[in-house]
């Protein structure tokens, strides 16, 4: 005899919910090197994500150097060249973090360290995160 | 003044045919050239390294001098402008109490690299100095004025913001692995920005008002 056991309906299919951060800050991404976005709480940790960008020097930049080592004074193209590495560096770990589906990139360092003669790396690291809006601090008379 | 043309012709090729007048205008005026350019290169020969050595020790001297001079001035007026900007080491909570967390609008990561060179005194005087050791006050000048020019550049990254927390310093020393290469020291400060919700707007036009950009 056939028993009357029906088994358990599965629950109605909703539409995926977003978490209300990705969509407030929608194509943004907070880099910050806190531990923690003030008003927001980690959801998931998706672990270190890194960038790394070696550049040297060319000719050009160097022979500026070469007579700016004689009067002394800033590098400006070297400067320009630490900046694109940084941004770089940033633009990469980022890339990483947005990859994993993460909206936060916390904790981040940058550690310099000279490779060979004339080639620098910038290292650039940090926690990714996806972080949600706090309720508790929403509004002042609640907190 | 006769000039001797005899070894001149021989060391040339047999078959090209060498029709120098010793009288002429153009002979004498190249040797005369001669006379006066030979006593300079043999000069320059013999003590050529140390002229130029002193050369560059009082042109190093003298605008690294003006160079330190002309940022100091610099630094101290730009910092002057922004005071209004802190910029701290310090944390978030010990700037803003976490109460008053939902005032902030956003948190973003600023951070500037500034690259500077020793000149060429400041170099033979630290090679001087490493021998005896001690205190080498000229590079002392240089790492604090780039510590603050690279603060001053987060400074002017970021004027809607109240405050610049949790700041970091990166330093990088480029080619001192050689004994003559060019020394170069990268400064790297970088650090949160903290832009609160409502003073946002009027924060930023009023340090607008003032010069932030970087010149000497």
């Amino acid at each position: 005899m056939m028993s009357s056991y029906q088994p358990p309906k599965p629950p109605p299919k909703t539409p995926l919910q977003k978490p209300a951060a990705t969509t407030a800050a929608k194509g943004k991404l907070t880099v910050t090197t806190l531990d923690a976005v003030p008003g927001y709480h980690a959801l998931e940790h998706y672990g270190l994500v890194t960038g790394s960008v070696v550049r040297s020097k060319s000719i050009s930049t160097d022979f500026a150097a070469g007579l700016k080592n004689i009067v002394g004074g800033e590098i400006k193209s070297y400067t320009q060249l630490m900046e694109e590495a940084r941004k770089e560096a940033t633009e990469r770990m980022v890339l990483q973090a947005q990859v994993r589906g993460a909206n936060a990139v916390v904790a981040v360092r940058f550690a310099t360290s000279s490779i060979a003669d004339g080639a620098a790396e910038l290292y650039a690291y940090g926690t990714a995160l996806l972080l949600e809006a706090d309720t508790s601090h929403a509004s002042p008379a609640e907190a | 003044m006769a000039p001797d043309l005899s070894t001149l012709s021989t060391a040339l090729p047999p078959n090209l045919p060498l029709n120098l007048d010793p009288n002429s205008v153009e002979v004498r005026t190249g040797l005369a050239v001669i006379e006066v350019l030979t006593p300079l290169a043999q000069w320059f020969s013999r003590y050529g390294d140390e002229a130029l050595f002193l050369v560059l020790m009082v042109v190093g001297l003298c605008s690294g001098t003006v160079i330190q001079w002309l940022h100091y001035r610099s630094l101290r007026r730009r910092e002057a402008n922004t005071h209004q900007l802190p910029v701290l080491s310090l944390g978030l909570e010990a700037f803003i109490a976490p109460a008053q967390w939902h005032t902030i609008e956003r948190v973003q990561l600023v951070g500037t690299s500034v690259v500077v060179s020793q000149d060429y005194f400041q170099g033979f005087w630290a090679w001087l100095k490493s021998l005896v050791g001690g205190r080498l006050t000229a590079y002392e000048h240089l790492m604090e004025r780039t510590r603050r020019e690279a603060v001053l550049r987060l400074k002017a990254q970021c004027p809607q913001a109240c405050a610049v927390v949790h700041l970091h310093f990166e330093t990088l020393g480029l080619g001192e692995h050689q004994p003559n290469a060019l020394r170069k020291i990268v400064v790297l400060a970088y650090g949160t920005a903290v832009v609160l919700k409502s003073a946002s707007t009027q924060k930023e036009t009023a340090l607008k008002k003032h010069h932030l950009g970087y010149s000497r």
